[in-house]
């Protein structure tokens, strides 16, 4: 008997910039788990959002959905390894953006949308949620340098990140632990990433605030 | 296709200055297509294995994510094994130039000519499982074991971090 818990899907969620694919990555090598990410490169409307989101927003949105669509499709087909899942987004994600970035009348058609295609996806024994301020958001995305990312506004950061706070707070329906990932890097940081991963390898039930308080240099 | 799968890539080399070699086959690794480098251990010099007198190895262990399936996978180590230098024919215990070995592909276990998963000389090996331990202890091993359990099994004796 060990005290861990043995997950079968653990999702990483949060705002732009947070970090939420490159830990979702380690998590799949730590655990030898299948990687469900996001393609979000691959979408070939995102540039032009982020340049004028106004006209931007319902394309790119379709696009998400529809790409999200197919690829928890793929995850239902039978698998005989039995796997270990970590996924870089919740499929609830593609609402909330869709309720940031879209007009009534645009989400009015995304809603019909989205009650015809009858998504499965499968539920998360495991939530982890990056929270950082928009700040820190901007200075991440800046690093990792993808062009076209240049573009995104504080504004939109910070209606995301209320957006995001606001479904977490009310979010019941899988064990979540909300991860201050401000004051932890562990993506640069090895001692950061293997206490990140003891807790979510503990981590069953409930609601968990990780909040390692540690003074570090900026 | 949407789907990442986690691979575990040993990588050795006792020819023309082994760490250059071992740290220019990591950096190629991430040019395969589809596949991404996520973690790498620390490099390991390591007491060669076998009857034939010869330099010593350094070795490593990476791990990536690859939308490849695993056949694929090994045709592209092999691959990269011939254009960094290394001769067809593979003498058993020789030395090399550099090895790409693929250890261990998602949960599968295959035992076929071309292709035993996980990799038959995990277990034995300290230059595989003290590197492998580095970026996955608690990885389970299909048919073998917890990586840190078979790492404790075996001695560190002929290896040292470099």
């Amino acid at each position: 008997m060990t005290d861990e818990a043995a997950h079968q899907f653990i999702v990483v969620e949060g705002p732009i910039g947070v970090g939420k694919t490159s830990l979702a990555r380690r998590l799949c090598v730590s655990l030898s788990a299948q990687g469900v990410l996001e393609q979000a490169a691959q979408n070939p409307f995102l540039e032009r959002f982020y340049r004028n989101p106004r006209a931007g927003a319902l394309p790119t949105q379709l696009h998400f959905l529809l790409q999200r669509a197919q690829q928890l499709a793929a995850l239902k087909q039978a698998d005989l390894f039995a796997p270990v899942r970590v996924a870089d987004y919740l499929l609830e994600k593609d609402r909330l953006f869709a309720r940031v970035t879209l007009d009534d009348a645009e989400y009015a058609l995304y809603e019909q949308l989205y009650a015809r295609l009858d998504i499965q996806a499968p539920r998360p024994d495991l939530v982890v949620y990056l929270q950082a301020p928009v700040d820190v958001l901007l200075e991440r995305i800046a690093r990792r340098g993808v062009d076209f990312e240049q573009y995104i506004e504080r504004q939109y950061l910070e209606r995301l990140n209320e957006a995001y706070a606001r479904f977490f707070h009310a979010f019941q329906a899988a064990p979540l632990l909300i991860v201050n990932a401000a004051s932890i890097d562990p993506i640069a940081n090895q001692r950061d990433y293997d206490e990140l991963l003891a807790t979510i390898r503990r981590m069953s039930r409930g609601r968990l605030y990780y909040n390692p308080l540690r003074s570090r240099a900026i | 296709m949407e789907i990442w799968r986690p691979a575990y890539i040993g990588v050795g080399s006792n020819l023309a200055d082994p760490r250059a070699q071992v740290l220019t086959a990591c950096a190629r690794l991430a040019q395969v297509p589809r596949t991404r480098v996520v973690l790498s251990s620390r490099l390991y010099r390591s007491r060669p294995l076998g009857p034939i007198a010869q330099p010593e190895f350094v070795n490593a262990v990476v791990g990536v994510l690859t939308q490849l399936e695993s056949p694929v996978l090994l045709a592209a180590l092999r691959a990269l094994e011939a254009a960094l230098g290394r001769p067809a024919q593979r003498e058993r215990w020789g030395p090399r130039i550099i090895d790409l070995d693929l250890l261990s592909y998602a949960r599968e276990q295959r035992s076929e000519a071309a292709l035993t998963l996980p990799h038959a000389g995990i277990v034995e090996r300290n230059f595989v499982l003290y590197p492998l331990a580095d970026i996955a202890p608690d990885l389970d091993l299909p048919g073998l074991g917890r990586v840190a359990e078979l790492a404790a099994r075996v001695t560190s004796a002929g290896l040292a971090p470099l």
